[in-house]
C-alpha cells in the first residue's frame, strides 16, 4: 500500500518490520508493526479483532472501536507521526480509502525489575528504585503523589533516538516561570540521541561546565516524591534510572532520606557527620602536606613527634608522597568498580593491604600520610554524588597546600566559596540556605527540626503554595 | 545598580564587620606604639570615633538614595570632568591601602608562617582571587561575606580569649604620661590604615536595605571597634616600657604565643590567625573591586575583566618592584601625601552625603498628598 511505502521508505532495512496484509469489511488494509518491541499475544488479539470488523462503511474511527478491547488507541493522518509510533512499538492499521491511519499500542519489551538502587541504599524507608522504563518510573511517583495536580509533559528529544522525556510537577505548588524555563531548555536541545539523563543535565545547567552540578539526580521515588512537594520540577528521561531535579542547592547533596526516617536529633548528627566529612576530604591531605612542609610548630609537640619519626627517611616530599597515595587509593577504587567479580575479593586485598602495607614498611611512604588519605577517601563517601568533584578538589588543595602552604590553602578555600556563593540554577542560589542567609530554611539543612514543625515549604525555592500542613494538623 | 544583584542588609553588616576587623590588628599597633608610645591606644580610638562619624555619613546617603551609586551621585552632582577627578583621586588612596594591606599581608607570613617567601609569585594568587570578585556581582562577594563571618568572629574571639589573659592595663599608667604631642603626632601620621567607610561606599546603590540596617551597621563596627581596641591595648600594655623592643612581626601573634605557653599545645593560635586572614583578603578584594570599577567609570572602554587585569598588573608592579620592601611601604604611607589622600577618607563621605541630600532633593509637586488629593494648587 502507498501510505505503508512511505512510512517504511526511509528505513534502512524495513524488513525487519512486519507488514502483514489484511482485508476489513471487504477492503484491503495492512497491519505494520515492529515484531522486537509488540506483545506478540496482544497482535494476536488484534487480529482477530480486525478480522471481526464487519461494518457497512468502515472508518478509522469505527476500527479504533473495534479494536479499543485489545489496547488503546489514537488516530493520525500524520506519516512522520505514524512512523514515530511504529520505531516506538505501536501498530499502525491502514485501510485503502480511509485517510486516517489506526496507532494501537502494542508496546512490550523486557524491563528491570524494581529494587533498592545500588547508589542510594538506606536502612529505613522505602527501597525501590526507578528503571530504564519511563511508564515505570512514572508510576513509582503516581503512587506516591495521588493526586490531580500532579502534570506530566511528555518530550521527544533526540533526532535519531527520539527519547521520551517527562516534565513532571506539581501544579498546585510550582512556580510556573520554573516550568516554562526548564520545558524551553529541553525543547531547545537538538542532538542525535539522549541515551541517559546526563546527557539533558549541560542543558539545565547555568554553568554545564562547571566541577560542580547543578542538577539533583536520584534513584529514588520517595526523594522525587519529596522534592516536588518542595516545589522542584523532576525530569524522568525514558532509558534512564536516574531522575533529574531542578532547582539545586549544594546542601542536597548532604541530606538523605533517612533522615525523613529517623529522629530529628539523631537525622541533624549524621548531617553534621557528612558536612564535616567535607572537610576532611577536600581539606585534610592539603592541610597536612601544609603543616608538615612549612608550619610544623602548629602541630602540638608530641603529635609533631610521632609524624617526624614516622617519615624519617621517607624518599618522598611530603606533597609527592600524599599525591602518590592518593593516585593508589584512586587507581584501586577504580579498578575495584571495573574488575570482575570473581577477581574482585583477592585484587582488593592486594591492592588495599599488600601495596598500602608493603609500600609502607619498605619505606616508601610513611603511616600518617596513609591514614590521612585513607580518612579523606572514606569522607568523600559520605556524599556519593559529590564524590568525584571532591576528589578532584582534593587533589588541587593539596598541590595547593604543598606549593604554597596556609596562604595558598586560605585563597584557595575564598576562591572555592566565592565560586559556589556565584553559583545560581533557575534563579535559586547554589548555596542557599547559608549564602543568602534564609532563616526559615535553616530548620531543614544541616540540622532538621521535628516533621512537626516543617509546616512551610523551603522558601529559597519560589512556590505558589507556602504552607505543608493544614491549620489543624496534630490536634488532638 | 546591579539589578537583582544586590546585596541583602545581613550581607552589608556582615562586609562592614570583615572590613573594620581586617588590617588593624596586624602592624599597626606596632607602628603606633613605636611612634607615640603607650598612649597609642588613643590615636586609635580617635579614628576609630571618626570612622563612626564617616560611617553615619555613608548610611544616611545609602538610606535616602537606595539606587544611587557612588558613581551615579558624582556624576550627578559634580559633573563628568570633577566626577572622574575625584574618583581618580580616590583611586590613587585605593592603591595606597591595596599597597598596605599586601605589605602587611606579606610580613604576617613573612615572618610568623615562613621562613621565607618569594613575594613576586605568591603575590599572583592573590591578585587573581581580587581579580575574581572584581569580575563578579558584589552579591557573590556578600554572600561569601555572609558565609566566612561567623567563622572569622569566632576564631577573632577565640584569639581574644587567650589575649584577655595578657592585659596589663596598669602598664599604660600614667594617662597622657608624654602629653598630648605625640598622640596628635599619631593622629595626622596613620589615618592610612583607617577610613574602612571610603571602601564601603562600593556597595553604595547596591544594598537592598531593610529592617536594622542602620543599628547592624552600627552593632558590627562596635563588635569589630572593641575587638581592634582588645587586641591594641594588649599589645600596648605589654611593650608599654619597652616600645624599642617591637618590630616588624612582633606583633600580637607573640601575644598569643606567650598566652599558650609551652609548645606542647602548638601553635594552633596560628590557624586562628589564618581563619581571621579570610577578612583581610575580603577586604583586599572590596578595595581591588573598587579601583576596578572606578577606573571603569573614568575610562568607559573595555570590558571588566581588561580593566581587572590592567589595575592587577599595576598593582603587582608597585608591590613588587615600587614597593618592594616593608619599609619603604609605611614610609610612602606616612609621608605627606597621606595629606593629599585625606579627603578620601574624612570628606568624600561627607560631601556624598551632602551632594546627594542637594542634587536628589524631592520636587515639591512630586510629594504625595495628604487627605487623598491628587494634584496641588499652583
Amino acid at each position: 500500500m502507498k501510505r505503508i511505502q512511505e512510512i517504511t521508505s526511509v528505513f534502512a532495512t524495513p524488513d525487519y518490520l512486519v507488514n502483514r496484509n489484511l482485508t476489513i469489511s471487504n477492503k484491503n488494509g495492512a497491519l505494520l508493526y515492529n515484531p522486537d518491541m509488540t506483545d506478540s499475544l496482544l497482535v494476536s488479539r488484534l487480529l482477530v479483532a480486525l478480522e471481526n470488523c464487519r461494518e457497512w462503511r468502515i472508518t478509522a474511527k469505527k476500527i479504533a472501536q473495534n479494536v479499543s478491547s485489545v489496547a488503546e488507541t489514537s488516530l493520525t493522518c500524520d506519516i512522520e507521526k505514524a512512523r514515530d509510533s511504529v520505531l516506538s512499538g505501536d501498530a499502525i492499521v491502514v485501510v485503502d480509502g480511509v485517510e486516517q491511519m489506526v496507532i494501537i499500542n502494542l508496546r512490550k519489551w523486557d524491563k528491570r525489575a524494581i529494587a533498592e538502587p545500588p547508589t542510594a541504599t538506606v536502612m529505613r524507608g522505602p527501597r525501590e528504585g526507578f528503571i530504564e522504563d519511563v511508564k515505570t518510573n512514572l508510576s513509582l511517583l503516581e503512587r506516591r503523589l495521588k493526586s490531580p495536580a500532579f502534570a506530566i509533559e511528555k518530550l521527544t528529544v533526540g533526532r535519531v533516538s527520539n527519547t521520551t522525556v517527562a516534565i513532571v510537577y506539581l501544579s498546585n505548588i510550582v512556580d510556573k516561570a520554573l516550568v516554562r524555563e526548564v520545558r524551553a531548555r529541553i525543547k531547545s536541545i537538538d542532538v542525535d540521541a539522549i541515551i541517559d539523563s546526563h546527557y539533558l543535565q549541560p542543558y539545565l545547567e547555568d554553568r554545564p561546565f562547571s566541577l560542580f552540578h547543578q542538577t539533583g539526580v536520584t534513584e529514588k521515588p520517595d526523594i522525587v516524591a519529596s522534592k516536588l512537594l518542595e516545589g522542584r520540577v523532576a525530569i524522568i528521561v525514558d532509558g534512564s534510572p536516574m531522575v533529574i531535579t531542578v532547582p539545586f542547592m549544594l546542601i542536597e547533596d548532604y541530606q538523605s532520606s533517612e533522615d525523613y526516617y529517623e529522629r530529628a536529633s539523631l537525622a541533624s548528627f549524621l548531617r553534621i557527620i557528612r558536612v564535616l566529612a567535607l572537610f576532611f576530604s577536600i581539606l585534610l591531605p592539603g592541610l597536612y602536606v601544609a603543616l608538615e612542609q612549612y608550619h610544623y610548630s602548629v602541630i602540638p609537640m608530641r603529635f609533631l613527634l610521632t609524624v617526624m619519626t614516622a617519615v624519617n627517611g621517607i624518599p618522598l616530599s611530603p606533597i609527592t608522597e600524599i599525591l602518590f597515595v592518593i593516585l593508589l587509593f584512586e587507581l584501586i577504587r577504580e579498578a575495584s568498580v571495573r574488575m570482575p567479580r570473581a577477581v574482585g575479593m583477592a585484587m582488593s586485598i592486594v591492592g588495599a593491604l599488600v601495596l598500602g602495607d608493603t609500600a609502607v614498611k619498605a619505606g616508601i611512604i610513611s603511616s600518617p600520610a596513609v591514614m590521612i588519605t585513607a580518612l579523606s577517601s572514606i569522607a568523600l563517601y559520605t556524599a556519593p554524588n559529590q564524590e568525584g568533584t571532591l576528589t578532584l578538589l582534593r587533589v588541587v588543595f593539596t598541590l595547593i597546600g604543598g606549593l604554597g602552604g596556609m596562604y595558598l590553602l586560605l585563597v584557595g578555600i575564598l576562591y572555592l566559596l566565592l565560586y559556589l556563593c556565584s553559583l545560581n540554577g533557575f534563579g535559586v542560589p547554589y548555596m542557599a540556605p547559608f549564602a543568602p542567609l534564609i532563616k526559615q530554611d535553616l530548620g531543614d539543612s544541616v540540622y532538621r527540626v521535628s516533621l512537626l514543625r516543617m509546616d512551610k515549604r523551603p522558601v529559597s525555592i519560589k512556590n505558589t503554595n507556602a504552607n505543608r500542613y493544614g491549620e489543624n494538623n496534630g490536634k488532638r | 545598580m546591579e539589578k537583582g544583584k544586590q546585596i541583602s542588609t545581613k550581607q552589608f553588616v556582615c562586609l562592614e564587620f570583615l572590613t573594620s576587623i581586617a588590617i588593624k590588628m596586624f602592624m599597626l599597633p606596632a607602628l603606633i606604639l613605636r611612634t607615640v608610645g603607650k598612649d597609642g591606644y588613643l590615636v586609635m580610638v580617635v579614628h576609630i570615633l571618626f570612622e563612626f562619624i564617616t560611617l553615619t555619613f555613608l548610611l544616611i546617603t545609602a538610606k535616602r538614595n537606595p539606587d544611587k551609586t557612588l558613581f551615579d551621585i558624582l556624576r550627578d552632582s559634580c559633573g563628568r570632568v570633577l566626577s572622574r577627578v575625584i574618583v581618580g583621586v580616590t583611586v590613587m588612596f585605593l592603591f595606597v591601602k591595596s599597597v598596605i594591606v599586601t605589605g602587611e599581608i606579606k610580613i604576617f607570613f613573612n615572618i610568623i608562617m615562613y621562613r621565607d617567601i618569594n613575594w613576586a609569585v605568591l603575590i599572583l594568587p592573590l591578585l587573581a582571587l581580587a581579580g575574581a570578585f572584581a569580575v563578579r556581582p558584589l552579591r557573590a562577594m556578600g554572600r561569601t561575606a555572609e558565609l566566612i563571618t561567623p567563622v572569622v568572629l569566632l576564631a577573632t574571639l577565640v584569639l581574644s580569649a587567650l589575649l584577655f589573659g595578657e592585659l596589663q592595663l596598669d602598664n599604660l599608667l600614667p594617662f597622657l604620661g608624654e602629653g598630648i604631642q605625640p598622640v596628635t603626632k599619631g593622629i595626622l601620621t596613620f589615618p592610612m590604615w583607617f577610613g574602612d567607610v571610603t571602601v564601603m561606599m562600593l556597595f553604595l546603590g547596591n544594598i537592598k536595605i531593610s529592617k536594622g540596617f542602620v543599628v547592624g551597621a552600627y552593632a558590627s563596627k562596635i563588635v569589630s571597634s572593641l575587638l581592634i581596641m582588645l587586641f591594641s591595648v594588649v599589645l600596648f600594655s605589654a611593650y608599654a616600657n619597652i616600645s624599642t623592643l617591637i618590630d616588624y612581626g612582633n606583633n600580637v601573634s607573640n601575644m598569643t604565643q606567650l598566652s599558650l605557653g609551652s609548645q606542647e599545645y602548638g601553635r594552633f593560635d596560628l590557624l586562628f590567625y589564618c581563619i581571621w586572614l579570610l577578612s583581610v583578603f575580603i577586604k583586599f578584594s572590596a578595595l581591588f573591586t573598587l579601583i576596578v570599577r572606578s577606573t571603569r567609570f573614568i575610562v568607559t572602554k573595555g570590558s571588566d575583566h581588561l580593566h581587572a587585569f590592567v589595575c592587577a598588573l599595576a598593582l603587582y608592579i608597585v608591590c613588587v618592584f615600587v614597593f618592594n620592601n616593608e619599609e619603604s611601604v609605611f614610609l610612602f604611607a606616612t609621608s605627606p601625601v597621606k595629606y593629599f589622600l585625606y579627603p578620601v577618607v574624612y570628606v568624600l563621605p561627607l560631601f556624598l552625603t551632602v551632594a546627594s541630600l542637594i542634587k536628589y532633593k524631592p520636587n515639591y509637586h512630586d510629594l504625595p498628598l495628604k487627605g487623598g488629593l491628587k494634584c496641588r494648587n499652583k
